[in-house]
């Protein structure tokens, strides 16, 4: 189990690590006119005496655009987000960039990033479900060296990183290796409606414990249904368990909990219980089941084309169609299995002429 | 006398979405299709009711963020452009499938849907939507309820200060746009922790609906089951969604939306024809995408689709609805003669699950509302509030922490996918926490700015980042909004301290997050 944990830990570093250098190569974003105005006024009050410069530097800028550069960060960018993202789900991409939004962007992007740590020595905790709990820590290699100095010189060698779980009703606790680096971890204390806290520290060869940071406390969630009951709202237990849509539990009282317990762990987990959500971006959870490894699919379009004078008047099946200014026309319609006739026929402006082409059309397949 | 009662509730919400950086941006367009497929032919579901003088209640959910877009003059006119865009295709579809009767037919019918649409949009709503279902709510029959402002996941955001803003910032929002404060709130994915009862009864809401279990486990054992209302100790009221209603519409497999006769969701245009031809229509990118005009029927566990057929669909549609209404029936009968108290059957409903994600589902909701009212007596509809005049005394429960995710606590919003966020979002939390302490009641620019990042926090608390991030889709998206909110939000904190700001990028930021009008920072002093 913890050997899978691992594993987990180290992809979700990982991935965080991608965000964030994905982050870095995102393109400037270009602005609506509106925006843009505005910003330039600002900038010209702001820039004043410096304008001068920066113009200088934008027309150098405009000189040398960084094309080759900015060509290899977006083809960098989208193998990036390929490894994401489905395949319909592309981020939209600007087209044209601004100078002044990207003066602007550069000021608000560069100097202002996510921190990627906050060396604030703190652990927290988080109740997933009723049998797991979450835990994340940033503790500073400063703290560390602090509570290293305070362990006694014949201790020093082979210190373990440890999760120390505290349950607060019981007063006991366990264990957990961790590793340091993983900054948080999934735990697995299989008990509902406990309080929780966890202490994150060091543990010698002898056994001795040296703390690092404790955490909050934290309640897992409850499951099962309550054996306790007010007097004044009781229900006989067979009728109870009907409403819940259970009739068959079993006659023995310990049969039917064992039962019940069955039937609702399994509703929960199975999703019974919580179908899921959907939402306007929650696709994809059927369409997978329709995903075939290989796949060929052929459609057929009928191009129709062609010119009369620009002042004719032009119909195709009885219904008109609009004449290109140089009096050609192209129409496409969707071709299915069958034969078509397509009457296509031209009328002169004074209504003396009158030619009438009907192509006809066999599309079958073999 | 009817013997027991059904309370439909649809829950409406999208992640704020507005980028005015973009000509045209990709995800904007949750927004349009949704107007355009549920939230539009909900109010024309309203009228045509109102109309025939059918009488219905039904409780309806507008999240902050929903309310927000559903207000805002960019979106507004991209909207428009938008319709127009969609209307020019139909036009070629019209065009190109001439020859084909069946998919002519049914270009025919997306043309008439857009353009009916744009005219409604433009001339009877005279692009106000919020109005006009604060009409429906004024006469009685919508009753409208609030949620989180930017639909965080309350059970993971740690800091109570942080809980109350969310849900303070959700009801005067609310009070705000509809004059008046709201009844009951819908938490966030159902989110629910031990306490957060507290919060909602300091903001006046008086009761939230639960998932199944969220009622079930409570501790003491709730004696109705889900079928009654209850009390938390702080007196809030509490109601627990039914599993059977639930199952027959959300599952894809056993339930009505996966029907051989409806439409098929996943083959669209933007992905079958041709790409020179569709290519105006799809992503600015050129990627394709879901344009919304779908020809097929599900047809049945192939990849080989037939072309849909709207009346046979329909009369489906009618069919379910029938029999939902039969099954209501008899679920409410007999708990009627086992509770001895008339049941209440909680259906809550994402709203964007009827006319997009289920086509027809707008269709069985009338059918269902009509036939309830002229073809049975045993039920009526209600809404929570009204059922809690009728029955003012609940047994008093302590609800099991619980949400309506998958699994039924809270690993959606916290897995390998998306826990790297919590660290960010806890400690900004706290440093929105700390300079609100720090500077009270100030005034003039700081306000401004302290006020802006507020906004920034919120925004990046939004469950939807975490949910996308799971799923996969457009997690990419995701992450980035998360990280430019936060970016934005510590930009801001630089310039208190440094105290100097830079009011370009200060305009910039309020200019693309411009949610929340009048929210106060002050929100997150405790």
């Amino acid at each position: 189990m913890r050997k899978k944990i691992r594993r987990k830990k180290a992809t979700n570093n990982s991935s965080l690590k991608k965000t964030l250098r994905i982050k870095k190569t995102f393109p400037k974003k270009p602005t609506s006119g509106k925006i843009v105005e505005k910003i330039k006024k600002g900038v010209k009050k702001v820039l004043g005496r410096k304008r001068t410069a920066s113009k200088k530097k934008r027309a150098s800028e405009k000189e040398n655009p960084p094309f080759l550069l900015k060509m290899a960060n977006s083809e960098k960018e989208k193998v990036e987000i390929s490894k994401f993202t489905p395949a319909q789900v592309i981020l939209e991409e600007p087209k044209e960039v601004k100078l002044e939004e990207k003066k602007l962007e550069r000021k608000t992007k560069t100097k202002f990033q996510l921190p990627l740590r906050y060396y604030d020595n703190r652990i927290i905790l988080l109740p997933r479900d009723p049998w797991w709990l979450h835990t994340y820590w940033d503790i500073a290699e400063s703290k560390v060296e602090e509570v290293k100095s305070l362990i006694p010189f014949e201790e020093k060698d082979d210190l373990r990183w440890i999760l120390r779980v505290h349950n607060v009703g019981e007063n006991n606790y366990f264990d957990l290796d961790i590793i340091p680096e993983a900054c948080n971890w999934y735990i697995n204390v299989n008990k509902p409606e406990t309080t929780w806290y966890v202490d994150i520290g060091l543990k010698t060869k002898k056994g001795n414990f040296f703390l690092l940071a404790s955490s909050n406390k934290v309640k897992t969630p409850y499951f099962g249904i309550s054996t306790l009951q007010d007097e004044e709202w009781v229900l006989p237990e067979e009728e109870y368990y009907k409403i819940l849509g259970l009739y068959d539990l079993g006659r023995s009282s310990l049969e039917r909990r064992k039962k019940l317990e069955e039937f609702l762990k399994y509703g929960i987990s199975s999703g019974v219980f919580s179908p899921g959500i959907s939402s306007l971006f929650s696709i994809g959870i059927k369409e997978k089941q329709y995903k075939r490894k290989f796949f060929l699919e052929v459609a057929t379009e009928l191009i129709l084309y062609g010119r009369t004078e620009p002042d004719a008047e032009l119909t195709v099946a009885g219904e008109k169609v609009k004449l290109n200014r140089d009096g050609t026309f192209s129409l496409r319609y969707m071709l299915p299995e069958g034969n078509f006739e397509f009457p296509v026929e031209a009328v002169s402006q004074d209504k003396k002429d009158r030619i009438k082409i009907t192509p006809v059309v066999s599309r079958s397949t073999k | 006398m009817e013997k027991g009662y059904l309370a439909l509730i649809l829950h409406a919400h999208l992640p704020f979405v507005r980028h005015p950086e973009y000509k045209e941006f990709l995800e904007e367009r949750w927004f349009f299709e949704a107007l355009t497929e549920t939230y539009i032919p909900l109010l024309s579901l309203f009228e045509r009711l109102v109309n025939d003088k059918i009488e219905f209640h039904l409780t309806l959910s507008l999240s902050p963020t929903l309310l927000s877009m559903l207000n805002d003059a960019l979106l507004k006119e991209r909207y428009i452009n938008y319709l127009n865009k969609m209307i020019e295709l139909c036009e070629k579809e019209i065009e190109r499938t001439r020859f084909s009767p069946s998919f002519h037919k049914l270009a025919l019918m997306y043309y008439y849907r857009f353009s009916r649409t744009k005219d409604k949009f433009l001339n009877q709503y005279n692009q106000d939507l919020i109005k006009e279902f604060k009409k429906y709510q004024d006469k009685g029959y919508l009753e409208i309820i609030t949620c989180a402002a930017t639909h965080g996941f309350l059970p993971l955001l740690l800091h109570k200060e942080a809980v109350k803003a969310q849900i303070e910032a959700g009801v005067s929002f609310y009070s705000k746009i509809f004059s008046k404060p709201p009844q009951g709130l819908w938490l966030p994915e159902c989110g629910y922790f031990e306490g957060l009862d507290k919060f909602l009864k300091e903001c006046g809401i008086k009761y939230f609906i639960l998932e199944t279990h969220g009622v079930l486990f409570a501790r003491p054992r709730p004696k109705f089951g889900v079928y009654s209302s209850y009390y938390t100790k702080n007196r809030v009221a509490i109601f627990g969604r039914d599993i059977e209603t639930s199952k027959s519409v959300w599952s894809s497999i056993e339930g009505y939306p996966g029907d051989y006769n409806y439409r098929e969701y996943f083959r669209d245009i933007g992905f079958d024809l041709d790409y020179d031809y569709i290519k105006p229509y799809i992503s600015a990118s050129g990627a394709r995408i879901f344009t919304g005009i779908k020809y097929y029927k599900i047809t049945g566990p192939t990849p080989y689709k037939e072309p849909y057929v709207p009346e046979k669909a329909r009369e489906k549609a009618a069919e379910h609805a029938g029999n939902f209404m039969f099954n209501r029936e008899r679920q409410i009968e007999y708990l009627y003669s086992v509770l001895g108290r008339k049941p209440i059957v909680v259906a809550p409903y994402d709203a964007e699950l009827f006319g997009h994600w289920w086509f027809e589902g707008i269709d069985w909701l009338e059918f269902l509302i009509r036939k309830i009212k002229y073809d049975q007596n045993i039920f009526k509809l209600t809404t929570p509030s009204l059922y809690l005049k009728l029955y003012p005394k609940n047994q008093l429960i302590n609800p099991a922490p619980s949400s309506w995710g998958w699994k039924g606590y809270y690993e959606v919003w916290l897995n390998g996918s998306n826990d790297w966020i919590y660290p960010h979002l806890h400690r900004a939390q706290e440093v929105m926490i700390n300079l609100a302490k720090r500077f009270k009641n100030v005034n003039g620019e700081k306000r401004r700015v302290l006020n802006q990042m507020a906004k920034e926090l919120l925004l990046a608390q939004a469950s939807d980042w975490a949910f996308m991030m799971k799923t996969g889709n457009f997690s990419e998206y995701a992450k980035k909004r998360v990280i430019t909110h936060l970016e934005r939000f510590y930009l801001l904190k630089q310039f208190l301290e440094r105290d100097f700001i830079n009011y370009e990028v200060l305009e910039d930021i309020e200019n693309k997050d411009n949610i929340f009008p009048d929210l106060d920072y002050s929100l997150f002093h405790s």
